[in-house]
């Protein structure tokens, strides 16, 4: 089992070629598979006789136009299904024995459970030639599943089998083997915002994570407060944090999950405890809840987040499922909440009972004996829900005054596809959603857990339920949850590899922005890919020496050379990525770049040009917004005003500059 | 991070160790991948030092370390482990694995760091290890206590919440009351989620109940669910159970 495979690490030094983004497929593409895998980290449809990728399907004849060693050579990517002419052709040839496989492993994850559906497949065993690296293999035989090969600037990889019925329920790693061959993503993005816990975290080297966090496409990451409210002790890390996540071009706002607050203002206030249907403390999974109806609770929670508000550099605040939560409502009495003395004499001044008598089985009000006065108690529930979620997002954005560039975010669990969440945790986003005209605030979609089996295609039909709800569609975003999921799903029971690239894919094209939990629960072996499948190109068309693209959020393209956009020198580019406004493009070869380069921007690119003194450009942010340039600048001029911010060396040739909060223009020289 | 702080050090002494040490060559080049914060590199060069010299510590160590600036704590574990297995008094070790073990959230790795911890408060001579030991205990007990507590009247007060029951086992797993977890995850199977025998079959393998924890595991070697069942049948296999084919 797995005792021949390579070290893969032997192949991540080779060198990265530039990638030509079309792919063809040679034999039928069933249900569109292959198209939707290699879509899924920016490959595009191309002509044969333009693309960079070309599948050949099991038994595909394709006399005349046969992949070749030569083309492979030259930097042809070619994926070769099971038995085929082509494929004997490279030396994959059946042993004649079969196995029935079950379990894929794979040698970047092996003790990951990989299960195939509708497994056991009878899948004949191949002879693979020699030179190659078995990526993947059956776990109980050993039958090679995934193979590949370094050839000249090309590559070839091999599986036993096409696509799964899912089109992402075997091979999950194959564009990982596809990197490890030397093989670039077409497109970039780094947009992307990730929770993060610092308990995951606490003893990393920051300066590294914040340069990989935006290397792999994140805008923004949103840490875990509660560990920071209780004292200055964890201070030091949280400024370095900061520090070292802006240096990289990555912003930080402060997660929050009232009604909890921290492990210390539980302990020294319980007399302000939130009280489940049993009238025990509220604690709820690891959440420890805080009775926000009490004028006394919420003001010391204020005094708290001004305190951590001052003590550090916070790009924004994310007021994260503030809500009753209790998965099973009242099936589990010991996470139902709210029941503290405000919500009791609350609810009997309005409705009469106490609603405590609810839970109590000797009282005649007992749920299980009439189910209207429960569902009188769970309306007036959630009307408490969106009166908290009104007066955060009011309190926080009254911060402004203080803190301009703060950012705000409300993530609040979905409650339009799945109308049970109404019932179980108090949401009502329908009523929620009218605040986006009153407030400025991203309203993030928390992708609840019924869901999440659903597969990709769950997000544009989610997108669709929220879109009618409200005009600012800029404001909306969905967060997904990257954790084992309960329930069977293949091929694994967390989302990773293809499935992971085809959710963030699917994410991105349908709402304005995506989150995901967490920045540490995603597989380390996924990291590194999350950009180039949050990347949404809707064309691509090779022209004469280079290509045009189309990208409505922008995008940055492969492209390792000087490079001309729509025929002017572009200052947008590091040495790996172009990086585009919105809308449609043509990059071309360039002579020479220029002098100042916008190495990366953390903000929305309207416009660059390249100026007799050095670059200017125009941005637009939620947020406050950084700008990487590969040079000191003397000065910059924001909307034609000199200012004052001083650009700081990230370590690794690039000078950060801190730029302010809205749409401005920007001059560097 | 004591052991990288010796880098410097080792750099400077250089000439005497390259004559004594074998693994000298490949250390410098671990170390200057470290220094450049090339952990990938650093963790391959510590990997390929290991057999050249199986004995020394240092190096386990400091791969470990290593790790944790990666962020791969988990991977950190098993360098810690073998420390803890080459020099059982290296309680500085100790402690890091059970740190590491702790946040896994994994019941036996949770009960593991709390024995841990509780070992090291009672034999190091170190006054500040063991105030350290000591103070960890005392949290990870206490809460578990505490949780055990919480969840033992929760299923008094609602004893067909079956959720609560597998939490109480969870937590007296955790807090190595074994009797009680096999108990509670006995009466949480009545769920009918097949990776509970999973869990009740751990613990009584920890119980030393040998028999009973492969009828558990034979429950669902076929079971609907293929991730509990292929998890079964790797146990079984494991176990001499079932042939290696896994069929």
């Amino acid at each position: 089992m797995m005792r021949n495979l390579i070290l893969i690490s032997l192949l991540a030094s080779m060198p990265c070629v530039a990638v030509n983004p079309g792919f063809a497929v040679i034999g039928a593409d069933t249900s569109s598979a292959w198209t939707t895998v290699l879509n899924s980290v920016g490959f595009q449809p191309a002509p044969l006789a333009s693309a960079g990728v070309v599948v050949v399907k099991q038994g595909a004849a394709c006399d005349p136009n046969c992949p070749t060693a030569a083309a492979v050579s030259n930097g042809l990517v070619l994926i070769l299904e099971g038995s085929s002419a082509t494929s004997a052709a490279f030396g994959f040839t059946p042993s004649g024995r079969t196995a029935p496989i079950r379990r894929e492993v794979d040698e970047r994850a092996l003790s990951l459970l990989m299960i195939w559906q509708l497994a056991p497949a009878t899948v004949p065993i191949f002879n693979v030639p020699s030179g190659t690296t078995v990526f993947s293999a059956d776990y109980w035989s050993g039958a090679p599943l995934l193979v590949g090969k370094k050839m000249g600037s090309g590559a070839i990889l091999w599986v036993a089998t096409a696509p799964g019925p899912q089109t992402y329920d075997r091979y999950p790693y194959l564009f990982q083997a596809m990197s490890d061959l030397g093989v670039p993503f077409p497109f970039q993005a780094r947009k992307l915002s990730a929770f993060l816990d610092y308990s995951y975290r606490a003893n990393v080297d920051l300066d590294y994570f914040a340069a990989k966090w935006r290397a792999s496409g994140l805008r923004a990451i949103h840490l875990s407060a509660w560990y920071f409210w209780d004292s200055t002790a964890n201070d030091a890390w949280l400024q370095a944090l900061i520090a070292a996540c802006h240096r990289h071009g990555v912003l930080v706002y402060m997660w929050l999950e009232l009604p909890h607050v921290s492990q210390g203002f539980w302990n020294a206030n319980p007399q302000w405890r939130e009280k489940n249907a049993l009238l025990q403390d509220a604690q709820v999974y690891w959440r420890l809840l805080m009775n926000l109806q009490n004028p006394d609770c919420v003001n010391a929670i204020v005094a708290g987040l001004n305190s951590l508000l001052s003590r550090a550099n916070w790009d924004g605040v994310n007021l994260a499922e503030l809500y009753f939560e209790s998965l099973e409502g009242t099936t589990d009495l010991a996470e139902f909440t709210p029941l503290n003395d405000n919500i009791r004499s609350g609810f009997q001044a309005q409705g009469g009972f106490d609603p405590a008598d609810l839970f109590n089985a000797a009282s005649s009000r007992y749920f299980a004996h009439d189910p209207n006065d429960l569902q009188t108690f769970l309306n007036y529930r959630a009307s408490v829900v969106y009166q908290m979620q009104t007066d955060w997002i009011g309190r926080i954005s009254a911060l402004h005054a203080t803190y301009p560039a703060l950012d705000i975010v409300l993530t609040t669990v979905d409650d339009l596809y799945d109308p049970t969440a109404r019932n179980l945790l108090g949401v009502d986003s329908a009523r929620l959603l009218p605040l986006l005209n009153q407030y400025n605030f991203t309203f993030t979609i928390e992708d609840p857990a019924e869901l999440w089996s659903l597969g990709p295609q769950r997000y544009p039909a989610l997108a669709a339920l929220y879109a009618p709800l409200t005009n600012q569609q800029n404001s909306l975003a969905v967060d997904i949850n990257v954790v084992a999921r309960p329930g069977i799903t293949y091929p694994t029971l967390q989302q990773t590899g293809l499935e992971l690239w085809q959710l963030m894919r699917l994410a991105g094209s349908a709402f304005h922005g995506v989150m995901f939990y967490s920045e540490s629960s995603v597989f380390r072996q996924d990291f590194s890919l999350l950009g180039a499948a949050s990347a949404q190109v809707t064309s691509y068309a090779p022209a004469a020496t280079g290509m045009q693209v189309t990208a409505p959020n922008g995008v940055g393209v492969n492209w390792p050379g000087p490079a001309q956009v729509d025929g002017q020198l572009w200052p947008v580019k590091d040495g790996t990525y172009v990086w585009l406004p919105p809308g449609a493009h043509t990059i071309a070869p360039a002579s020479a770049d220029p002098a100042w380069l916008l190495l990366d921007l953390n903000a929305d690119l309207v416009s660059a040009q390249v100026t007799n003194s050095g670059i200017s450009f125009a941005y637009s942010s939620t947020s406050g917004a950084i700008a990487i340039l590969n040079r000191q600048p003397n000065q910059v001029l924001v909307d034609g005003a000199a200012i004052a911010a001083q650009a700081v060396s990230n370590g690794a040739g690039g000078w950060a500059l801190a730029l302010p909060r809205g749409a401005h223009s920007v001059a560097v020289q | 991070m004591r052991r990288l702080a010796l880098v410097p050090l080792l750099l400077l002494a250089a000439p005497v160790f390259a004559q004594q040490d074998p693994a000298y060559g490949i250390l410098t080049q671990a170390y200057a991948a470290l220094d450049a914060g090339n952990y990938d590199a650093a963790i391959s060069y510590f990997l390929q030092a290991l057999p050249i010299d199986r004995d020394r510590e240092d190096i386990r160590e400091d791969l470990g370390y290593t790790y944790i600036k990666d962020g791969q704590d988990q991977a950190a574990m098993g360098p810690f482990q073998q420390v803890m297995d080459m020099a059982p008094a290296n309680y500085q070790a100790a402690l890091q694995y059970a740190f590491l073990a702790y946040e896994q959230q994994d019941n036996s790795d949770i009960a593991q760091a709390r024995n841990i911890f509780l070992l090291v408060s009672q034999q190091t001579a170190d006054p500040v290890s063991q105030a350290t030991a000591e103070t960890a205990f005392e949290n990870v007990d206490g809460t578990l206590a505490a949780n055990i507590a919480y969840y033992q009247l929760a299923v008094l007060l609602d004893p067909m919440d079956y959720t609560d029951h597998q939490l109480l086992a969870d937590y007296a797993e955790q807090r190595s009351e074994l009797t009680l977890a096999a108990q509670e995850f006995k009466i949480a199977l009545d769920t009918g989620f097949a990776s509970l025998y999973l869990d009740y079959a751990r613990v009584l393998g920890k119980l030393g109940d040998v028999a009973d924890q492969i009828q558990a595991l034979e429950s669902v070697v076929n079971s609907a669910d293929p991730y509990t069942a292929e998890q079964a049948r790797q146990q079984l296999a494991a176990m001499g159970q079932l042939p290696a084919s896994g069929q």
